[in-house]
């Protein structure tokens, strides 16, 4: 639709011109192909997410003036030679962005001269937060361990209030067996209440644990990326 | 006239040709065209920067089988604008001095 055969022709005339008069390229009569291939090879050095982003916004440029009737060599000549673009994305990346991999991984010198040196402190520091953490564990495991004897307890003393209670009506006793089955109920409605808790309460402190790392996490990104 | 000056005064340009609906990178060249002259690669760092301070929010949308960015002004791009009106005062005050009759 775009090119006709007249079209094809020119264009391909215009390609031979190009490579006849200088050995370089020249901005007219580039094609897109052409063009993004260039940018993206002189974009080297920056992210990938920055090359594509670029590459991107000038292939809606192109196509933008295409819509409006230019053809894609004078679409793509428009918008500027690959070279003087790349040249300004490059000077405006802050040289963070670009060399952002290399230096994470190594230390220097002196941070490693320091954390040496301060051996004899944050060592004995971590174990006694290790010793901590290590006691708030027990405390926790002794804690459910004793709610889920307590639990059990109530079970039985419900159980054992209920069946005594059926034995006493058996035998007569009308009142004291009555008492003792609503006792057991009583024991019996605690001992599930109890269980539902032990069961969704941790549950729901995991849960709220999550939530709040998550929370604390995207404070962190969100510094980074205001930088 | 001074980069740095040009700079912030094309910003706020581009922040007020999306101040009434969203806008296309190129639709925002045509736009300011009778105002400012901006060519691709002046306005492409400029949308960055809005962008990364928060000035407008980026979205894709679906256009004739291709995805086009669609920028849109956000409540601290449109504080920016009610700034710059603000420093407009300040600047006409400057080129006032700037300008007084020269004393003999």
């Amino acid at each position: 639709m775009k090119n006709s055969n007249s079209e094809r022709a020119q264009n391909e005339q215009s390609h031979e011109e190009r490579m006849r008069t200088d050995g370089s390229r020249t901005a007219a009569g580039m094609r897109k192909y052409e063009f993004f291939m260039e940018l993206y090879g002189r974009l080297e050095g920056l992210s990938e997410e920055d090359r594509k982003r670029s590459a991107d916004y000038y292939a809606e440029m192109i196509d933008d003036r295409m819509e409006e009737g230019l053809s894609e060599e004078e679409a793509v000549a428009a918008v500027g030679s690959p070279e003087e673009i790349a040249r300004g994305i490059l000077s405006e990346v802050p040289p963070s962005a670009r060399e952002e991999r290399k230096p994470r991984k190594r230390w220097s010198p002196m941070a490693v001269v320091l954390l040496i040196l301060g051996a004899p402190l944050w060592i004995p520091l971590l174990a006694a937060a290790a010793c901590i953490l290590l006691a708030v564990l027990i405390v926790i495991v002794a804690a459910a361990v004793s709610f889920f004897a307590a639990d059990l307890a109530l079970a039985a003393g419900g159980a054992a209030g209920l069946l005594g209670g059926v034995l006493m009506l058996g035998t007569g006793h009308g009142v004291s067996g009555v008492f003792l089955i609503g006792g057991g109920l009583v024991c019996g409605g605690l001992a599930v209440l109890l269980f539902l808790g032990l069961v969704y309460v941790p549950r729901g402190i995991l849960w709220l644990c999550k939530i709040t790392a998550r929370w604390i996490g995207s404070l962190f990104r969100k510094k980074e990326e205001t930088v | 006239m001074d980069i740095q000056l040009k700079r912030g005064l094309l910003e706020v340009c581009v922040l007020a040709a999306i101040r009434d609906e969203d806008g296309y990178g190129y639709q925002i060249i045509k736009d300011m065209k009778p105002y400012a002259e901006i060519s691709e690669s002046t306005l492409y760092p400029i949308l960055r920067r809005l962008e990364s301070t928060g000035m407008l929010t980026v979205r894709a949308a679906e256009h004739n089988g291709r995805l086009r960015k669609y920028y849109r002004i956000t409540p601290l791009g449109r504080k920016r604008i009610e700034d710059f009106k603000e420093e407009w005062g300040e600047m006409q005050k400057i080129y006032q001095f700037v300008t007084r009759e020269e004393e003999s």
